[in-house]
């Protein structure tokens, strides 16, 4: 993969997948939470320890990670012209994005153990 | 029966002007004027103002101007429709050499840039290159566009790298060379496209397709050029 697909096609695709699997994500869970209401923290705890729920979850976090960033970075291309400053941003953006990324992981840690 | 109208024309002569400014006409009209026949009559009574037309039927797409903040043709938009005073600009985001008329340099290299010819490596046919009646209907929408430039100058990712992206109209054209059946270069047209600028800049806002005087619709190109790109490379 060069990097001009992975820069033009690639990234157009991965937002639309990752679109459409948190679309899919937030429906199933916001269909839960009307119609099962999980209102103890033990029915929260519960659904939350299922493996098949865990993969989903996380699932849910790299498609939000991978769709902000391809989203961001979109931006900053369209209207930020000066190479440094846009480097500067896209750096920055990336740095918050593993911190925020570490954060859910030591979430994920928390929840299995 | 004539009525008057009032008119807020962009004016700029870089020779004498500092900075544009907006002037002020009234003029008689009559029912059935277009805005072309308008700005004639404003040009007969001060010759100093300045824009491009031509055929005043919609064809030679000479007369794309920005009028009351929409882009359109000067020569098939009805004054009646127009609210006053109607304000008329050149083209957003090109260069102005004066008045309304604007540099299109960037526009026609972008629409260069995407090879708009047939290209052919087979031996030429002795005759003429065959082409079914379904494969010729799939260029419909598409050849028709007059490059007036309406729809790329109406377009936010034109007006912020028009030097990178193709824009509508290029893209256009590109898909209706993608499109055609006897062009044999597809794949070299798609990888030309291909990185973040040039084709996926586009964010299917469809300020183009509204705009577009000839009713055609450049995001739906782009879409399939989009969608072609995905099976020739997945």
């Amino acid at each position: 993969m060069s990097w001009r697909a992975a820069s033009g096609l690639h990234a157009w695709l991965a937002q639309r997948i990752s679109a459409i699997y948190m679309a899919v994500f937030l429906f199933y869970f916001l269909g839960v939470l009307a119609f099962c209401q999980p209102n103890t923290f033990q029915a929260w705890s519960d659904w939350f320890a299922s493996t098949p729920m865990q993969l989903a979850t996380a699932g849910f976090f790299i498609a939000l990670f991978w769709h902000a960033w391809v989203g961001v970075r979109d931006v900053l291309i369209d209207y930020i012209k000066p190479f440094a400053v846009r480097m500067g941003l896209l750096v920055s953006l990336a740095i918050t994005m593993i911190l925020l990324a570490l954060w859910v992981v030591k979430v994920f840690l928390a929840g299995a153990l | 029966m004539s009525q008057t109208m009032r008119f807020s024309i962009y004016r700029y002569n870089p020779e004498t002007d500092s900075k544009p400014y907006m002037q002020d006409y009234t003029i008689e009209v009559h029912a059935g004027m277009m805005l072309r026949d308008a700005l004639l009559k404003i040009k007969a009574e001060d010759e100093s103002f300045v824009f491009r037309h031509s055929c005043g039927e919609g064809v030679c797409g000479s007369d794309g101007l920005n009028i009351n903040g929409t882009n359109g043709l000067a020569c098939i938009t009805p004054i009646a429709v127009l609210k006053q005073p109607v304000e008329v600009r050149p083209l957003p985001g090109l260069p102005v050499i004066r008045d309304l008329v604007v540099d299109m340099e960037q526009f026609y290299h972008q629409y260069r840039s995407i090879k708009p010819y047939l290209t052919v490596h087979d031996p030429e046919p002795e005759e003429e290159y065959r082409q079914s009646p379904e494969d010729r209907d799939k260029l419909d929408g598409l050849y028709e566009c007059i490059l007036c430039a309406s729809c790329s100058t109406s377009c936010p990712s034109f007006w912020w790298n028009p030097d990178k992206f193709r824009g509508p109209a290029a893209l256009l054209q590109a898909y209706r060379f993608i499109a055609d059946s006897r062009d044999q270069s597809t794949a070299q047209r798609l990888d030309e496209l291909e990185g973040p600028y040039r084709l996926f800049r586009c964010h299917s806002i469809m300020n183009c397709t509204n705009v577009c005087p000839k009713g055609l619709n450049p995001t739906k190109a782009i879409g399939e050029i989009k969608k072609i790109m995905l099976k020739h490379y997945v």
